[in-house]
């Protein structure tokens, strides 16, 4: 198990490699370079940058330099955390992420919990009572909440807060808390704010999950081992829950890696449309007004988690599944 | 005769959009205790579901409709009463106690029998604890003690391997292990060796003949290898559409088939003492089970059809002499 994770660790880095090297051609793609825009941005602004000031920038990022250089210097900035400069914010990158990136963890997360803690069950009861009219009316929810896209929905509950409640669902704190430092009292505010987003944004993962575990569980409940489980006189439920569930939450289990991007990227239109203060704005921002740190550091940032969770997921995956773990040893 | 297991007139349909499939359809016999039951038929002839209407495991959409299963159970004074186990509720406490207690199964895919993911270790303790008052660690001795009955080599390491480390042969084993870890007085084997290479099925079956007797346990050995049944089974029981069509002493049946269904899976049988060009085979082939055939199920393909007899009435089975019974219009006042 150990030698596994090492290998899987040491594949990484090539990946990396190579996924630094795009998201720095991103950087270079708009003309001109950052600095150009940044001091036409002040001149602008009717600011102006001392010489002294401009050359320092230049020897920062090594501007003057060959791009080969260019690039060592930007991953080795990017890895001490200094992402460069949004010249759309006029802020250093790694603060405008971080402060929102938190906030999306933990919405993220709790979609996460929100999404699992209703499908699995559900998608379990609707394989084991296949075709019955509890099955069918979770199937038909399901397909609608699959149908309908998140952004809408989000709309929909926007509109009957305002006009029957009178009140707005959007963003995550109520305006006395909304620069307030963190206390308990913004804490309960944002979490009574957060559970509207995450039922939106966990309504369609919510019905996919149903569906993909339903058809698994269903595809491992007519296995032979379920039937010698049955042939050893278990109980109906006990045996259910310990064989053919325990293999079926294999597909539910490896794709919680790949949740990891979306965590950051959060929902763009959802978030958008409700006003979060979380990443998805912040990334679409960056990509509309080509703002090539901001939007560099992202693809970094998404493609770096996308494989994290690969490997999250491939961990868990051979740590639940013997087959996996030991399927380059052969037989014993 | 000590009766351990009466099956009556047991019926087991499955209700498809199709249409009814009768898989068993009046199924009548009995297993003595100690004894070897074969149960021989083509495919799809309803040796299975009649396996499984015991075990009281038919799944939806299969339901057992009518019947008898009478067991005789014996309780720890030494007393035995029959229950008829279709009268106790499929999934209550009684039945799950007699199943893998009392009956237990092994099946035709010993590797996909048993769980990709759970040690075999736990899953054969599982059924110990289910069924015995001893200890989580006594239950491991007691299977570490089963595999090396079973011949399994480096017992107490192995009871840490999964299904997919081990070969068909092995893990049919850990099955059988699995299977009379708690002492069962019947055995129900279907097609156990059905799946393995010949050596193998060599093995299994010389290891069955000897734990049976051992143990003195009754089986129900299912299979379509006639071959099987006259090396391991005392009594014979021979189906065709889900119907009991024959039963003897299986030296009476091999020597003196009755039905002609008998004789013709005897002669279809490749023979070393006779040269022959061809196989025989039976002609046709099973008929669908959603359109039931007038008369006898077998008239299509029999040799000895009577026009106007098989395939107008329906034969019920005739006792012969010492204890044969078969279910044929031949041995009936209607044959000419």
């Amino acid at each position: 198990m150990r030698e596994y994770i090492l290998r899987r660790v040491l594949q990484l880095i090539p990946t990396l490699i190579f996924i630094s090297i795009v998201s720095f051609t991103i950087i270079q793609l708009p003309p001109g370079d950052y600095l150009t825009t940044y001091v036409a941005n002040l001149a602008a602004a009717g600011e102006q940058l001392s010489e002294a000031e401009i050359m320092a920038l230049e020897a920062h990022y090594g501007l003057n330099q060959s791009p080969y250089v260019q690039y060592i210097k930007w991953i080795t900035n990017f890895v001490q955390g200094d992402m460069g400069q949004s010249f759309y914010w006029d802020r250093p990158v790694s603060k405008l992420i971080g402060e929102r990136l938190a906030l999306t963890m933990v919405m993220s997360f709790l979609t996460l919990l929100f999404v699992y803690a209703i499908a699995i069950p559900i998608g379990i009861y609707s394989a084991v009572r296949q075709y019955s009219p509890t099955d069918y009316a979770v199937t038909f929810l399901g397909f609608i909440g699959l149908a309908t896209p998140n952004f809408l929905l989000a709309l929909v509950i926007m509109y009957i807060g305002i006009k029957y409640f009178g009140a707005s669902a959007g963003g995550l704190f109520s305006e006395e808390y909304l620069d307030a430092p963190w206390s308990v009292g913004r804490v309960w505010d944002m979490l009574k704010h957060m559970w509207l987003p995450v039922v939106i944004v966990g309504t369609a993962g919510t019905a996919g999950a149903i569906r993909v575990m339903r058809a698994t569980t269903l595809d491992e409940l007519g296995r032979p081992y379920v039937e010698t489980a049955r042939s050893k006189g278990l109980r109906e439920g006990q045996l259910t829950m310990k064989y053919p569930v325990r293999v079926a939450l294999n597909p539910i289990l490896s794709t919680i890696g790949w949740q990891l991007p979306q965590i950051v990227s959060g929902t763009v239109l959802v978030a958008l449309v409700l006003n979060l203060p979380t990443t998805g704005p912040l990334l679409w921002r960056a990509l509309m007004s080509q703002d090539m740190y901001l939007a560099a550091s992202f693809i970094m940032i998404l493609s770096t988690l996308t494989l994290v969770g690969t490997l999250l997921s491939d961990i868990l995956l051979a740590w639940i599944d013997p087959r996996i773990r030991y399927g380059d040893r052969g037989s014993i | 005769m000590d009766t351990l297991l009466e099956v009556k007139n047991l019926q087991t349909y499955f209700f498809m959009a199709e249409g009814v499939a009768k898989a068993v359809d009046s199924a009548t016999f009995s297993i003595q205790r100690g004894q070897v039951l074969g149960v021989v038929g083509e495919s799809g002839c309803g040796k299975s579901v009649t396996a499984r209407s015991i075990m009281r495991m038919v799944r939806p959409p299969g339901h057992t409709v009518d019947g008898e299963i009478l067991y005789t159970q014996t309780d720890e004074a030494g007393q035995s009463a029959p229950v008829d186990l279709l009268q106790l509720p499929a999934t209550g406490p009684e039945m799950r106690s007699i199943r893998g207690g009392e009956i237990a199964m092994i099946f035709q895919e010993p590797r996909a029998s048993l769980s990709p993911v759970h040690r075999i270790g736990d899953q054969i303790t599982e059924n110990i604890l289910l069924h015995q008052d001893v200890s989580p660690s006594e239950a491991k001795e007691i299977a570490i003690e089963m595999l090396q009955q079973v011949n399994i080599p480096l017992a107490d390491q192995r009871m840490n391997a999964y299904a997919h480390q081990l070969s068909g042969g092995m893990c049919q084993r850990v099955m059988i292990a699995m299977a009379l870890s708690c002492h069962p007085s019947l055995l129900i084997a279907d097609e156990p060796t059905t799946a393995l290479d010949v050596t193998t099925e060599a093995q299994i079956l010389e290891l069955m003949q000897a734990l049976q007797a051992n143990l003195n346990m009754a089986i129900m050995f299912i299979t379509h290898d006639l071959g099987i049944i006259a090396d391991m089974a005392d009594e014979v029981t021979v189906m065709y559409l889900g119907r009991v069509v024959e039963r003897g002493s299986a030296s009476d049946i091999f020597r003196d088939p009755k039905h002609p269904y008998t004789t013709a899976l005897l002669e279809s049988l490749p023979r070393m003492d006779q040269k022959r060009e061809w196989l025989q085979t039976i002609r046709g082939v099973v008929p669908d089970p959603y359109s039931p055939l007038n008369g006898c199920p077998f008239h299509p393909r029999c040799a000895h059809f009577m026009p106007g007899i098989c395939n107008e009435i329906v034969p019920q089975p005739i006792n012969l002499e010492d204890g044969r019974e078969v279910r044929c219009l031949l041995y009936t006042e209607h044959a000419v």
